[in-house]
């Protein structure tokens, strides 16, 4: 295992007010998993999109750097951006229904996504991008492929989504609350789906959920994040075991468990 | 159960869409609840299962097809005119997305004294007063009156809404995933808000989640429904010990915890729609344990020794 990503002392600040966050350091070796937890304006958001480059206009990174397989990432330009985003680095985001195009057929959308980054026919593209659904067990490819976005449910864009992500054989895999819109059954095997690709891929994956529990099972490493700075970042097993700050074992308290597991 | 005591009855419900096809869609298949005062019960299941059909029937936003819905000793079903306006008095619905009740233009005091206003309880003054005392009982402050939606966090919003549901001294509260667009921290404030308001006024609750873990924390008894049915309902002390069905285990499979972060969950099989009627049990296509007479033939409810109903052949 190398270092794959490294973040030294990021800032980050909306409209010149107070840091989003502050300071942040970040290791991720290939093929780890860290999840990332907090409440909701906690700067987990704030922190991946940083990496990705797809903070909003108005925020400014303030210091810091970010260093994506040996190469200094925070001083790229849109040129070099566009080959790294969606190629090597990409990100799964919550709604997949407003990541894909309402109004395109998957199969277009799909091979349209592939061609930008691949030098490929579009019947080679298809075929991959059939190759990469049929991992995702998603049945039917051919209907799939034919099918505009809103005939397909929730947990079926995410699965797209993902496979999208996943067509170019990415190094990280940035996943902002990937499964905080589906319900328990679908959320596992998506869950299951992003494990088997690290697995198969040995694919890196920064995982940022506010479910401690989702982080608990996917995750190697799990950092915690309240007010814009980490709180505590640690081992899965130790942080759940033996956790060190008071907000994280609040945290870890908040969460639902059922009777018979406790 | 004392029978005087049920405040809400459904008997057979059952309701169907049609689709742009002309084909139909079971949404809600003969489904029998009992509802005592003061009782919170649970409907858990997943996306797609008629859980959302199901409250929006006994809330009367939704008609049904077939089966009687009886409240308070009365039948309720095909009410109509000033009658059915007192019935929207007293069910309340708390839905999951806060922001998606509020006009985004109308401020906070405005929005609580609303139904006030709407079913002439009282005039605008008292009402406002009132409003003031509903923010007070949900832990917010009374200058939240002069603010819009979008100056507020969710979790904010969803207290707002419950304190607005709770004015109007319902008997009844639907909360529809009214926690699942909230974080784990502020969903357990609001949990504590409901148990707390809960013990003061004691009205019935029906709650509707995903969430086992969830559920077993808040309510009295637990329905499980899978494609518009029952399958299953017992006493929500311990689940993991008193779930008896394959769809009700397959769900305890997958929720996360923290304590037990070790353990493999099992890859389910891929969910199906309800679209062709199943012969048979409705998730023996999917069930790990299915045999011939599953395939063949519908179960029938059975009573387990624990007082709990089981709508499988094998258990």
């Amino acid at each position: 295992m190398g270092r794959l990503l490294e973040v030294r002392d990021l800032t980050v600040k909306y409209n010149g007010e107070e840091n989003a966050i502050e300071n942040i350091n970040m290791v991720l070796d290939h093929k780890e998993i860290i999840g990332i937890v907090g409440e909701s304006g906690s700067g987990k958001t704030t922190f991946v999109r940083a990496i990705i480059n797809l903070l909003s206009p108005n925020a400014e990174i303030v210091s810091g750097e970010i260093i994506f397989n040996g190469q200094n990432i925070s001083k790229y330009n849109q040129e070099q951006w566009r080959n790294l985003r969606g190629n090597e680095i990409t990100m799964i985001f919550q709604n997949p229904g407003a990541y894909i195009n309402p109004i395109i057929k998957i199969g277009r959308q799909f091979v349209e996504s592939i061609r930008n980054h691949r030098n490929l026919s579009k019947v080679d593209a298809a075929q991959k991008a059939r190759e990469t659904l049929e991992k995702m067990s998603l049945g039917d490819i051919d209907r799939i492929m034919n099918a505009y976005p809103f005939q397909l449910s929730g947990g079926m864009q995410q699965r797209v989504a993902i496979a999208m992500a996943l067509a170019m054989e990415p190094k990280l895999i940035i996943a902002d609350e990937p499964t905080s819109a589906l319900d328990v059954v679908t959320q596992v095997q998506i869950i299951n789906a992003l494990m088997a690709l690290r697995n198969h891929f040995h694919t890196s994956i920064l995982l940022v959920t506010h479910n401690i529990g989702c982080a608990a099972y996917m995750a190697d490493r799990i950092m915690v994040m309240n007010k814009g700075q980490v709180v505590e970042c640690n081992d899965k097993s130790k942080l759940i075991t033996n956790p060190q700050m008071e907000y994280t074992q609040k945290l870890l308290h908040a969460f639902p468990e059922l009777k018979g597991l406790r | 159960m004392m029978d005087d005591n049920i405040i809400l009855e459904l008997k057979g419900v059952s309701k169907r869409f049609k689709d742009h096809e002309g084909k139909y869609f079971q949404a809600v298949n003969n489904v029998n609840i009992q509802l005592a005062k003061g009782e919170c019960i649970g409907i858990v299941g997943e996306s797609g299962c008629g859980k959302s059909t199901l409250a929006r029937i006994v809330s009367h936003l939704t008609d049904l097809d077939e089966g009687r819905m009886i409240f308070n000793g009365k039948d309720v079903t095909g009410l109509q005119g000033e009658l059915l306006r007192r019935y929207y008095k007293s069910v309340q619905m708390i839905f999951q997305d806060p922001i998606g009740t509020f006009s985004p233009r109308m401020k906070i005091g405005t929005y609580l004294m609303e139904p006030f206003r709407n079913f002439k309880i009282m005039d605008k003054g008292r009402a406002g007063k009132y409003a003031e005392e509903l923010l007070g009982m949900v832990g917010l402050s009374k200058d939240y009156m002069r603010k819009y939606p979008n100056e507020l966090s969710g979790g904010q919003l969803q207290r707002v809404v419950i304190a607005r549901a709770m004015g109007l001294k319902p008997d009844i509260i639907i909360c529809d995933e009214c926690t699942s667009a909230l974080d784990v921290s502020i969903q357990q404030q609001i949990i504590q808000l409901l148990l707390e308001l809960k013990e003061k006024t004691n009205f019935s609750s029906i709650f509707i989640t995903h969430d086992l873990a969830l559920a077993e924390s808040i309510c009295d008894r637990i329905y499980v429904m899978y494609l518009g049915e029952i399958i299953e309902m017992f006493e929500s002390q311990n689940i993991i010990r008193d779930a008896k069905h394959p769809y009700t285990k397959m769900l305890l499979d997958s929720v996360f915890s923290v304590k037990k972060f070790e353990n493999q969950m099992r890859p389910t099989a891929t969910k199906i729609n309800g679209v062709e009627k199943v012969k048979g049990c409705v998730f023996s296509p999917r069930c790990p344990e299915a045999c011939e007479i599953c395939r063949e033939k519908a179960p029938e409810v059975k009573v387990m020794h624990n007082g709990s109903k089981v709508l499988c052949h094998i258990c």
